[in-house]
């Protein structure tokens, strides 16, 4: 497994040998909870959990859930220590364990979805009537425009959430998707063709509302 | 053509892109969302409390399981041990009684009499 579960946005400012420092220190870590030092594990709590809560957020919006599930991820990962191999580094393995976790709050909330698109708030439809008038590639992330695609990407369903979040806003492969999700290339192919037909149906249906 | 001023002056309209610059927009604006890596303050005492309250009930559940078991085990040996007592006896009374009865030197003399009889006895007219 060789993905990078960095998205492209963040600031690369590591080293290849912070890199190689921080993965030795989390080996060291490791060893020492497996060995029956359980306090160790708050050292690799307090390395990891930015990056954790960081992922979570882009899934989850209600801040009591997202320390929930980062929680859940943790409690997860000491379980199942024993699983880690050593041969990739522990970040990988940690960020696909908050995927799965993320994708199974995802379905699970899914019967109870946010508020549907229909009661936009004032600044959202404004942002809405103007988006043609901002510049190519301007930095219009307004506080509107955000609450509107965090809104737009609720109402996906988990799988195509999942994908839309990874190949279309972090840039990410179809290989790495693969290996962040478990699924197989073929049915990350698949699922992106579906979530993106998706995506296009609820734009579309965001489209015509603002001309009603 | 992407002078913002004059861009900002055009009126909204179908025309200006429709459903797929729209979706373009908001993908952009999604990438714009700096990632929120802000962690609550004692998350990790919090997750290392948790820890240790789920795992002590769990590490109790085991060792009185264990202990359980153990517990049974001895009635369960003696239980087993008695039945196999019981059923040892009943099956060593009880050894192949047809062969006890039948394969006796009295038994062999009794049957070589009854075929003897048989062959020397007439078969009675047909009726």
């Amino acid at each position: 497994m060789n993905a990078a579960p960095d998205s492209p946005g963040r600031p690369n400012a590591e080293t290849e040998d912070d890199r190689a420092a921080r993965r030795q220190a989390d080996s060291a870590a490791i060893t020492a909870v497996r060995a029956g030092d359980t306090a160790r594990f708050e050292e690799l709590i307090e390395r990891h959990s930015p990056r954790l809560f960081g992922l979570t957020r882009k899934y989850v919006r209600r801040e009591a859930d997202v320390a929930d599930l980062v929680q859940e991820v943790w409690i997860r990962a000491f379980r199942r220590l024993d699983s880690w191999r050593g041969d990739a580094p522990f970040e990988h393995w940690l960020t696909r364990l908050a995927v799965n976790v993320c994708y199974d709050h995802l379905r699970g909330e899914q019967r109870r979805k946010e508020s549907p698109l229909t009661d936009l708030t004032d600044d959202e439809a404004a942002w809405l009537e103007h988006h043609p008038a901002a510049p190519e590639g301007g930095t219009d992330a307004s506080t509107a425009a955000r609450s509107l695609v965090q809104r737009l990407l609720a109402q996906l369903s988990p799988a195509s959430r999942l994908v839309i979040q990874m190949l279309e806003i972090e840039d990410r492969s179809v290989k790495e998707i693969s290996a962040v999700t478990g699924w197989s290339t073929p049915l990350v192919k698949v699922r992106a063709f579906r979530a993106r037909a998706e995506l296009r149906k609820i734009v579309a249906t965001l489209d015509v509302r603002k001309y009603l | 053509m992407n002078d913002p001023q004059s861009a900002a002056k055009r009126p909204p309209a179908r025309s200006a892109g429709g459903t797929p610059d729209l979706q373009r927009r908001l993908l952009d604006v999604a990438r714009q969302i700096p990632a929120d890596e802000s962690v609550p303050a004692g998350f990790a005492r919090r997750v290392q409390h948790e820890l240790a309250r789920t795992a002590q009930p769990i590490a109790d559940a085991w060792s009185d399981w264990s202990r359980g078991l153990w517990q049974a085990l001895v009635p369960a040996l003696g239980c087993f041990a008695l039945v196999m007592t019981l059923s040892g006896r009943h099956v060593g009374s009880r050894q192949n009684p047809v062969a006890t009865t039948l394969d006796t030197p009295e038994s062999d003399a009794a049957e070589i009499a009854l075929w003897q009889e048989l062959e020397t006895t007439e078969p009675e007219a047909e009726l």
